[in-house]
């Protein structure tokens, strides 16, 4: 499973697989429930993933995503169709977790997911913990925590855009559709977020 | 300047990709959309019965109370037969509480004489005199204290326990 996987947004006209979600949809708006499974099922993994990252808790992220795809269910009589189904959860889904967020404050508490058997064979991973650390030591297991610490130091707005560009490989203009702000936003936020990031972790960062 | 910014930040971002490697536990996305679904039915269920929706969300613990005894018919039983008890103890109790009452009416506690004259079951002052003054228009109370037995209304015997309270109105 790769959570990183962006959204294809089409050039064109429609493609098969966009005329079935079209159908789902027009099907669970008329309160059809296994049309809605089937939607679920396309995107509870990029949801799950993006709460998941945005609040570093499993649990917190379960019970957002869920709730993310039921209020998806109940304002489906509103999803005009101007933007994709998928940006329209996703915009719901993002807006739910950062108002979660926001009202938890600072009482973030982490609930980290394992890493998968893949993460130990990362090249890029595996450099940067036994090769360019200056704390040779770090393990994989250490490194999560420490960036999963500093991304919880950014703001809501900030974090979200390391997550969809760097973590989930969103383009600027997805992002800058998701956030409802122009593309500019999206580039500045995410140039702050870095240099941040890269304050915040400049131990476990290998000098260039 | 876009490409010098993804060079400077090269580092950051092959640390960022451990993101993608965490992932849930294993067969966590199976039953996420039975799970998304049941919450969708138990939620339309509750919009069928606006009662229910309003006693959630104003007494939840009603609603608690209620379900405890679903699908129990010996708790409903036991707890029909434990309020059935209750209410014939409390007839009960009330009735011979009742009794008592009348029996203690019968002593008086206050009485009156035929001048006018309150007896009291309590040492209390003794007497006290009311009058109008003439003088000022107002009413003028003055308390003369007479430890005088008075007899009681209800026996020819005097009582030492009561003293008279005479009202000698002015007017």
């Amino acid at each position: 499973m790769n959570m990183a996987e962006p959204a294809a947004l089409p050039e064109s006209g429609p493609s098969a697989a966009q005329l079935v979600e079209i159908d789902l949809i027009r099907r669970a708006r008329t309160g059809d429930l296994e049309a809605y499974d089937d939607l679920v099922k396309r995107y509870q993994e990029r949801i799950y993933a993006t709460i998941y990252h945005m609040t570093s808790n499993h649990e917190d992220a379960s019970d957002l995503a869920q709730e993310s795809f039921i209020k998806a269910y109940q304002a489906l009589k509103s999803f005009k169709g101007g933007s994709s189904f998928y940006t329209w959860l996703y915009r719901i889904a993002v807006n739910k977790t950062i108002n979660f967020l926001k009202q938890r404050k600072n009482r973030n508490h982490m609930s980290l997911n394992d890493l998968d058997f893949n993460a130990e064979h990362d090249p890029d991973l595996v450099a940067l913990v036994s090769e360019n650390t200056p704390r040779r030591a770090a393990g994989l297991s250490e490194l999560q925590e420490k960036l999963n610490a500093a991304l919880l130091k950014l703001s809501e707005h900030h974090r979200l855009v390391v997550i969809l560009h760097d973590v989930q490989g969103q383009s600027h203009e997805e992002i800058a559709k998701v956030m409802d702000c122009n593309i500019g936003t999206v580039r500045s936020r995410l140039f702050y977020a870095r240099q941040q990031l890269q304050g915040f972790l400049s131990d476990y960062l290998k000098s260039t | 300047m876009s490409e010098n910014n993804e060079k400077d930040f090269s580092s950051l971002r092959q640390l960022l990709a451990l993101k993608r490697h965490e992932v849930p536990p294993p067969g966590y996305f199976e039953h996420f959309s039975t799970r998304v679904i049941g919450r969708i039915k138990a939620g339309e269920a509750r919009g069928e019965s606006p009662f229910v929706a309003r006693l959630t969300e104003e007494a939840p613990w009603m609603l608690r109370f209620m379900r405890f005894f679903e699908a129990k018919p010996a708790m409903v039983g036991g707890m029909a037969a434990a309020l059935l008890v209750v209410l014939a103890g409390g007839i009960w109790y009330s009735g011979s509480d009742s009794n008592d009452l009348v029996a203690s009416d019968q002593t008086p506690a206050v009485g009156m004489s035929n001048g006018g004259t309150m007896a009291t079951g309590q040492p209390a002052p003794q007497l006290m005199t009311v009058a109008s003054s003439g003088d000022s228009g107002g009413l003028a109370v003055t308390t003369n204290y007479s430890l005088q037995p008075v007899s009681s209304v209800f026996s020819s015997q005097p009582n030492p326990f009561t003293q008279p309270v005479s009202f000698n109105g002015g007017n």
